[in-house]
């Protein structure tokens, strides 16, 4: 078993071989289109051997068949790439545009009701400008 | 000041949650009560799926405290709330801008979509044993955050994500973004960073690291030190290990940067952009961890980072070690007893 590893952006890691994994950050950064539908980045491509995850970060992810993942995250969700200048619109509410913020959330309803959107949109990691 | 109760497992809440038979059943619920001064003790061992809105401020002389258990209030134990892949966050304030005076022990947030935990304008927060895993990223707040002995693990953006903010005997490790990432002012004391794909310690004004360790675990950790803009960046007895820059400064940066006793090693390049301090007493031998691999940065007997971190005087001193772990080597150490 590999527990605490960071494998995130990668589809292919190099596991040696194991199967099982605890507390590992798979996730990638964007899912992928398959016709209408986001779907999530597959890993292990070429290899259906199952694996099993324990509270681990599939964000975006796709397991091989016949694999499970106990207590992960398992999100699908796009990222938005945002620059200095960009607007961002959601449910026909423009935000305050940040220079560095990551995640904004649409605030939907009246003052004394906060609801947030719930696909958060993704903003560079990055400050854009310094 | 009463002292409430939470149990997912058997409360009610339509109880008074004035004691463990009547304890509500939900977190959100004792938010919708409390009051300045009061303290909620959460028990653990089934997870809590609920979105949790912080309604009530504390006051500085009287704060809200919210901490876990697991059979007995004090015995230590975790509360989780699981964010189960579908929930944005974990917890947030409808109360806006404001002091909050908050004290959050013994408490997990894991898989959520974003944030574990976000605040606009959340002045005085405290977490104490915080565990924030697999979420979209961990916490993110605005102003006067303490954390001291928690972890940001796996998070798919940065492990947390907090400005002005102090740091304490904390480790972010395996998230995709930054370990750990400030906007303003952060300060880190005794922290690990081992395993993040951003930076180890972003600060974009201002930066104080004293005895923390930063793997980049083979240039996964593209910087281990990032401080932009323009306040003073003060560096002493870190060690910086395997990224691909060890400490990078902004160019625009014409304030201080005081670098003192840190142990760069086997980064691409130790040190990027404007340096207006003397790196003479930084070293770069190998720190030689007890094991790396798993997770244990203590220093190996042959360290080169024991003994050799800087004190009050200003020097390297006989029992001070660089890093966020301290040998103790026998003889070397005051101690104060009776």
């Amino acid at each position: 078993m590999i527990e605490k590893k960071n494998y995130s952006g990668k589809v292919s890691p190099d596991v040696g071989g194991e199967t099982e994994f605890t507390r590992c950050n798979f996730s990638q950064p964007e899912p992928v289109l398959d016709g209408t539908n986001y779907i999530g980045t597959r890993l292990f491509p070429g290899d259906d051997t199952p694996r099993y995850f324990t509270r681990c970060n599939l964000v975006n992810c796709e397991l091989p068949p016949g694999s499970t993942a106990t207590k992960c995250n398992t999100t699908i969700r796009r990222t938005l790439v945002q620059t200095g200048t960009d607007e961002i619109v959601i449910n026909g509410t423009a935000l305050v545009t940040p220079i560095y913020h990551d995640v904004i959330y649409g605030r939907l309803t009246g003052p004394s009701v906060y609801e947030y959107h719930p696909s958060p949109i993704e903003i560079p990691n990055n400050k854009v400008v310094e | 000041m009463p002292t409430y109760y939470v149990d997912a497992a058997t409360g009610l809440d339509s109880d008074t949650g004035l004691t463990e038979a009547l304890a509500w059943l939900t977190i959100d619920k004792a938010m919708n009560t409390v009051a300045a001064g009061d303290k909620v003790w959460v028990k653990g061992g089934i997870d809590y799926t609920e979105l949790v809105t912080i309604d009530t401020l504390g006051t500085n002389s009287a704060g809200i405290t919210f901490e876990g258990y697991t059979t007995t209030p004090g015995d230590g134990g975790q509360f989780v709330i699981d964010g189960e892949s579908t929930r944005s966050m974990g917890m947030s304030s409808s109360v806006g801008n404001g002091n909050h005076f908050y004290r959050f022990s013994n408490m997990t947030l894991e898989n959520h979509t974003g944030y574990a935990f976000h605040l606009d304008g959340s002045d005085m927060l405290y977490f104490d044993n915080c565990h924030f895993l697999n979420n979209g990223t961990g916490p993110r707040g605005d102003n006067d955050g303490m954390f001291i002995n928690c972890t940001f693990e796996g998070n798919s953006s940065h492990g947390t994500y907090w400005d002005n903010v102090k740091y304490v005997n904390c480790v972010s490790s395996n998230n995709s973004g930054d370990g750990f990432y400030c906007s303003y002012l952060g300060q880190f004391f005794n922290c690990v960073s081992s395993s993040n794909a951003g930076r180890g310690f972003y600060s974009g004004n201002g930066v104080i690291s004293v005895n923390n360790t930063i793997d980049g675990d083979s240039k996964d950790t593209a910087i281990g030190i990032r401080s932009g803009s323009a306040l003073s960046a003060l560096i002493v007895n870190t060690i910086i290990y395997d990224c691909e820059t060890g400490i990078e400064n902004s160019t625009a940066n014409f304030n201080c940067l005081m670098l003192k006793n840190n142990l760069l090693n086997s980064n691409t390049t130790n040190y990027s952009g404007v340096l207006l301090d003397a790196t003479t007493t930084d070293i770069t031998a190998a720190p030689e961890f007890t094991d790396e691999a798993g997770g244990d940065y203590t220093l190996a007997t042959s360290s080169a980072a024991r003994n050799a971190g800087a004190d009050a005087s200003g020097t390297s001193s006989p029992g001070m070690d660089i890093g966020a772990h301290q040998s103790q080597d026998a003889g070397s150490r005051v101690v104060i007893t009776g």
